[in-house]
């Protein structure tokens, strides 16, 4: 892809969730925030909200998605926020979030997301913890809410990925770092890289049923519980390091929401955005990767990894679910 | 899964004990890396067995030495020296263009482990240059002579450093996963596992066939890019669960896949301690036994011959 095919918008860095959403009307379409009570989330589904459509935080604490969905019905005067519980790394949990669904749902936001976990962990199948929570929950909410999705005639699924995927690409001979020593940010990364993956082969089998979905690097944003597993002292030198811009929260949310709403996207998919516009595919040879630069991996945007992953995680779900 | 190949040998016989009663009189081979560490003992105990080998060295002084001292230690004259530099495919070229007639038996020993920092030689990462790719290149090159063999046999020596690794093919060179010398070194032992594989997908109908192997924990010039504080307390702690083996065991799985006709018709295998070796689903602590399934992996060795053909211009 050169940069001319490269979708540009009016937006950008500063750029508010409220503002890429100004004058869009989302009345009549219903829409879904994972991790909707937290950090992106909460204003990602205030922003969705503000527009008019019906939201779900989908959460694993109900009481903190209570609060946060009384605080939106109160600033956006939007009464139908609801609330479901959605724990990604326990499939039973997201069987019942689908079977509890019904009618057509327009916009998934798979925005929930645990980072950088200290130690390897294992899902009762086996799988790394957040490979398990960032994609293969994903994957299997989508996998069961596809009907509904594809009933809404034009739904759109955000993948919220990172830069992070820089760090890696998906692994598939050692996912679960049964032989690679395991390291966080190598484990992250992997996700991430995942769930750009994913919205290239969602695009590629769905687009056909009006079903397209993007990948976003929302920016590194402070003020979320995504930094809660980091050593404060690591954090702090993150923080002072420099190599980081940082984003408010709303500032966050606008990248996610953009690639949710903008009609210059009707369509279009597979793609993955930052700063609200599409970014262009990195070369890392050129970039200076300790300098947090933007951009895409190629491994992220392949078609033949985003085809063998959607078979691994078929066949991940289809046996947890035996 | 197929029985596991055992033989009457293990962890402590040497290179010479496996070739006894064995006659390799008329047979040509190639050890890479043959000035050093187990290259010499596998060279010797193929000349002790009456082959004409040639030492494929990068120190052609220094391959002379071991030659002298091989044909005096075994009465074999027909001990040659070629120079060959693994990371330069004019060096490798050269060899394969000057080798003329039959070969029987490739050695891919040589071998560079744990470089400090990433470089790469020929745009790609040193480690996977070296000890895959350039054997790679090797291997192709002499292909016309080992099918002229009508039995050749290939060994490729790997490491249990393996199981720290699978080949990534999305970043070979590690240009985005960060830099660590022994997931790299890991990563060229797999390589050398699937190449084994490649060979008996590609020249069974040649009468190829190929093996590789972990030699076992030897002292040699491989540990010259590590810590050697470091090494020594590893060692320490491996004292039990992965004894030290002399040069002349660490030879002894190399010369069985060489030459022994215990493993006629065997071929894509993994053997370590002078028998074959289980599939592991895990790498455990260090010492851990066994093979990875990613690097018996059909499709992993023809997605990585093709990789490697492409990055061989072969």
């Amino acid at each position: 892809m050169t940069t001319a095919d490269l979708i540009t918008t009016q937006f950008g860095f500063d750029s508010t969730a409220a503002e890429v959403v100004e004058g869009i009307d989302l009345s009549g379409k219903r829409a879904i925030v994972t991790g909707g009570s937290s950090g992106i989330g909460i204003e990602t589904a205030r922003a969705v909200a503000g527009a008019g459509a019906d939201v779900t935080l989908a959460v694993r604490n109900i009481d903190a998605g209570k609060r946060t969905a009384a605080d939106i019905t109160t600033t956006t005067g939007n009464a139908a926020v609801h609330v479901g519980r959605l724990d990604l790394a326990d499939r039973a949990s997201v069987t019942g979030f689908v079977a509890s669904w019904t009618g057509p749902l327009h916009l998934l936001i798979n925005n929930a997301g645990v980072m950088a976990l200290p130690n390897l962990e294992l899902t009762v199948d086996g799988w790394e913890l957040q490979f398990a929570t960032n994609h293969l929950g994903h994957f299997a909410l989508a996998i069961g809410l596809h009907d509904a999705l594809a009933a809404a005639g034009d739904a759109r699924i955000v993948s919220v990925s990172s830069r992070g995927h820089l760090r890696s690409p998906v692994v598939f001979e050692d996912i679960s770092f049964a032989s690679r020593p395991y390291d966080p940010g190598l484990a992250y990364g992997q996700s991430k890289t995942a769930n750009v993956l994913f919205a290239v082969e969602a695009t590629r089998r769905w687009s056909g049923e009006g079903i397209t979905a993007n990948a976003v690097h929302p920016g590194a944003i402070l003020d979320t519980n995504l930094t809660r597993h980091y050593d404060p002292e690591v954090l702090e030198r993150v923080v002072n390091s420099g190599m980081y811009r940082f984003k408010t929260r709303e500032q966050g949310a606008s990248t996610s929401v953009l690639v949710a709403i903008s009609p210059q996207l009707e369509g279009i998919g597979g793609r993955y955005f930052e700063d609200c516009n599409e970014a262009p595919v990195l070369d890392p040879e050129v970039s200076d990767l300790s300098s947090s630069p933007d951009g895409v991996a190629s491994y992220a945007l392949d078609p033949g990894n985003a085809k063998r992953l959607w078979q691994v995680s078929l066949d991940a779900v289809a046996k947890s679910d035996a | 899964m197929p029985t596991l190949t055992s033989t009457p040998f293990g962890f402590h016989t040497t290179a010479a004990e496996v070739l006894d009663g064995v006659d390799l009189s008329g047979k040509r081979a190639v050890v890479t890396g043959a000035a050093s560490g187990i290259g010499i003992e596998t060279a010797r105990a193929l000349a002790g067995a009456g082959a004409a080998v040639t030492l494929a060295v990068r120190d052609s002084a220094k391959g002379r030495e071991v030659a002298a001292e091989i044909a005096k230690a075994t009465g074999n004259e027909r001990i040659d020296v070629g120079r060959l530099e693994l990371t330069d495919p004019s060096s490798i070229d050269a060899f394969t263009g000057t080798w003329s007639g039959p070969l029987h038996i490739l050695v891919n020993n040589a071998g560079v482990m744990a470089l400090p920092e990433r470089t790469l030689s020929n745009g790609q990462e040193t480690q996977f240059a070296t000890n895959h790719l350039g054997h790679f290149r090797l291997a192709v090159g002499l292909h016309d002579a080992l099918r002229a063999a009508e039995g050749a046999r290939i060994v490729a020596v790997s490491s249990s450093a393996h199981l720290r690794s699978p080949v990534v093919f999305d970043d070979l060179n590690y240009s985005f996963l960060q830099y660590d010398g022994w997931a790299a070194y890991g990563q060229s032992k797999t390589a050398n596992i699937l190449f084994a594989v490649g060979v008996g997908q590609r020249w069974a109908g040649d009468g190829i066939i190929a093996n590789s192997l972990m030699p076992g924990s030897i002292r040699t010039g491989l540990q010259r890019h590590i810590d050697q504080e470091w090494y020594e307390r590893v060692r320490d702690q491996l004292k039990d669960v992965m004894p030290v083996k002399s040069p002349e065991q660490g030879a002894a799985t190399s010369v069985l896949l060489a030459a022994s006709p215990l493993i006629d018709g065997i071929s894509g295998r993994y053997f370590e301690d002078v028998n074959e070796a289980e599939v592991v689903l895990e790498r455990g602590s260090l010492g851990t036994k066994g093979v990875a399934g990613y690097a018996l992996d059909p499709a992993n060795a023809e997605r990585l011959w093709d990789v490697s053909l492409e990055l061989t211009g072969s």
